[in-house]
């Protein structure tokens, strides 16, 4: 079997990090997901004494646990045996259509420095499928990539303290929904009614790593109308296959 | 019986061991950020370790016992940082048991030693369980009473005491060293330093700093020199361990507590070992704090000596029936039997762990508060 993964780093004295690549890409993310869905096996089966958190990213896996119920080297040689017998298969990525208003604080900004008109940055963020590479930072946030070359720009010098809930946001390549009223020094489009993040829900996040989003424009009324269906606690996002 | 607030202080919110489990969700881990302290105060009160507690922060707030009819007094503690708080307006320092009765007012003043005090009541603090946990999580707004720290006429509802078995008694076991003063936090170093050697870690773990006033529950934020973080610079985002040292994008060390986002994408230059963790709990804006570089051994040296409880005997006696080193045991389960005057009565498990070491064999004599044997307290 090929190696799983490429480096492996303690991280202090109570994590260690897997890394399965150098860049953003599909299959190397696939790869993460893949041992991290071992992991969540052999943890379901009590064969992880010890390991409390399971951090999947774009192209690292964090493992945490217990430096005084199991080591390090342990953790990797029960990984590894859980692998070999698990399911190689890759999940069937789901599609959510994610509607947003696009009236972002940065859209006029973002169409300036792009050098392109509004109208063509929307078209741009809603003309293809992003991947989410991984759910995190916040509760429910989806980091999704890739973003087409002309709408990349770096993150904005001095971050936000707090960005409105259910903001549409880009930064480099990468895309995201904020869930919360979370800090981020990402550049603001527009904004979603849909809600990432509930904790009686269940599963309290809809969707998945390897899911797809797909952006489309609604206007303010539209964006009100299902805000306020969000409000009343009516789940009306889904995904198709 | 239940708690009132009648002046909230700083902020204080309903903690306990964290939210595990849905760190792949993004959900942060929260819970006690003096996970020693909120223990401590757990175990004077005779609850488990991972009862739900007040996090109180530098102002301690004013609190009033109600009553709920004919139930009795119940064994409260404070640990953590010495707030000045009183019971009925008599002192009630860190690491003293008080029983609270209805109609009895807590209150503090000014912060004497330390940032962050834990309250523990008999019971534990009876909020709903959201992803398993009672601890406040304040940027998703989750846990604790409505996902928000307590303001004045919150009412906190408690949990049913636990049961103890009547026969038997309790171990006695030594309190915990203070951690409240502690200036030097001792760190590895981190998988993107760049190495040991680096310029980076060198200049970080070589100076003094001050605790920035934009520290919070996740993170604090160091004032001094800038450290250039000539590391690998990677900016893909990645798991973000609990005392990671980050280095942002303008050179300033920032500490990852147990509140943080799950993912970040500064470099982890250094990381603050697991024994050091409640010590960033208890620095406040202003203080000093430098990092000092360690090696492994020294950091689960210090983590196993932080957790390893030594139970004492009560009286002196003859020990029997000692479990034996290694076996599991939970709260309440019998350590041993202590044999005196022909009467043997089993001696109960404050805490769960792991047996770590019988200190006296079989039919051994065992003298007021010598040591019977040590347990590994559970994470």
């Amino acid at each position: 079997m090929e190696k799983p993964w490429q480096d492996e780093f303690a991280v202090g004295d109570a994590a260690l990090l897997l890394q399965f690549g150098e860049r953003v890409d599909a299959a190397v993310n696939e790869r993460v997901h893949r041992v991290a869905r071992a992991a969540d096996a052999l943890l379901g089966c009590g064969e992880l004494p010890g390991v409390w958190g399971v951090i999947p990213s774009y192209t690292t896996l964090l493992i945490e646990f217990d430096p005084l119920t199991i080591e390090r080297g342990e953790i990797l040689v029960r990984l590894r045996r859980g692998l070999a017998r698990s399911e190689s298969e890759v999940l069937p990525a789901r599609r959510f259509r994610v509607p947003v208003w696009y009236a972002g604080e940065d859209l006029a900004a973002v169409a300036e420095r792009t050098g392109l008109s509004v109208e063509r940055v929307v078209e741009l963020h809603t003309s293809l499928d992003f991947r989410i590479f991984t759910v995190g930072f916040t509760p429910g946030q989806p980091l999704c990539g890739i973003l087409p070359e002309p709408l990349r720009l770096p993150r904005r010098g001095a971050p936000r303290a707090a960005v409105p809930p259910g903001s549409v946001a880009i930064a480099g390549q990468q895309v995201t929904v904020y869930p919360t009223a979370s800090p981020g020094g990402w550049h603001l489009l527009g904004l979603t009614p849909a809600i990432p993040f509930r904790a009686q829900r269940q599963p309290p996040v809809l969707w998945a790593p390897g899911d797809l989003l797909r952006f489309y424009a609604v206007d303010q009324a539209h964006f009100e109308r299902l805000q306020a269906a969000s409000a009343r606690g009516e789940e009306w996002l889904c995904a198709s296959a | 019986m239940r708690l009132r607030v009648i002046a909230p202080g700083l902020a204080p919110t309903v903690q306990d061991r964290g939210r595990l489990g849905y760190e792949h969700l993004g959900v942060m881990i929260n819970g006690a950020l003096d996970t020693r302290a909120a223990a401590w105060a757990n175990r004077i009160a005779g609850n488990s370790d991972g009862a739900a507690v007040l996090e109180l922060t530098l102002l301690a707030p004013a609190l009033e016992v109600v009553g709920d009819g004919d139930e009795g007094a119940r064994p409260a503690a404070l640990a953590g940082a010495d707030l000045s708080c009183t019971l009925n307006g008599v002192a009630w320092s860190p690491g003293e048991q008080r029983l609270l009765r209805a109609g009895d007012r807590i209150a503090g003043a000014a912060a004497r030693h330390g940032v962050r005090a834990y309250l523990a009541v008999s019971g534990g603090i009876d909020v709903p369980t959201v992803l398993g946990s009672r601890a406040t999580d304040l940027l998703a707004g989750i846990g604790g009473l409505a996902g928000r720290a307590l303001r004045a006429g919150d009412v906190l509802a408690l949990g049913p005491p636990p049961s103890r078995p009547r026969l038997g008694e309790y171990a006695r076991f030594d309190p915990p060293q203070t951690l409240l003063e502690r200036e030097v936090v001792r760190v590895l170093p981190g998988h993107r330093a760049g190495g040991v050697q680096s310029a980076g870690l060198r200049r970080l773990v070589d100076t003094w700093y001050r605790v920035d006033p934009r520290s919070d529950r996740v993170g604090l934020r160091l004032r001094g020199p800038r450290v250039e973080a000539e590391v690998t610079g990677r900016e893909i985002s990645e798991g973000m361990a609990i005392g990671a040292v980050e280095i942002t994008s303008s050179g300033e060390p920032l500490l990852l507590l147990r509140g943080r986002g799950s993912i970040g994408g500064y470099p982890t230059v250094a990381v603050v070992i697991s024994a050091d963790l409640p010590a960033l709990a208890q620095r406040k804006p202003g203080d000093r704090l430098r990092l000092r570089l360690v090696d492994e051994r020294e950091a689960l040296e210090a983590w196993r000596a932080q957790r390893t409880v030594t139970l004492r005997s009560p009286r002196w006696a003859v020990a029997r029936a000692v479990r034996p080193a290694g076996e599991r045991v939970e709260c309440g389960e019998p350590l041993a039997e202590l044999e005196v005057m022909g009467e043997r009565r089993p001696l109960l498990a404050p805490i769960a762990g792991r047996m770590l070491r019988a200190s006296v064999e079989e039919g051994g004599e065992v003298r007021a508060d010598a040591p019977v044997c040590a347990i590994l307290a559970d994470e």
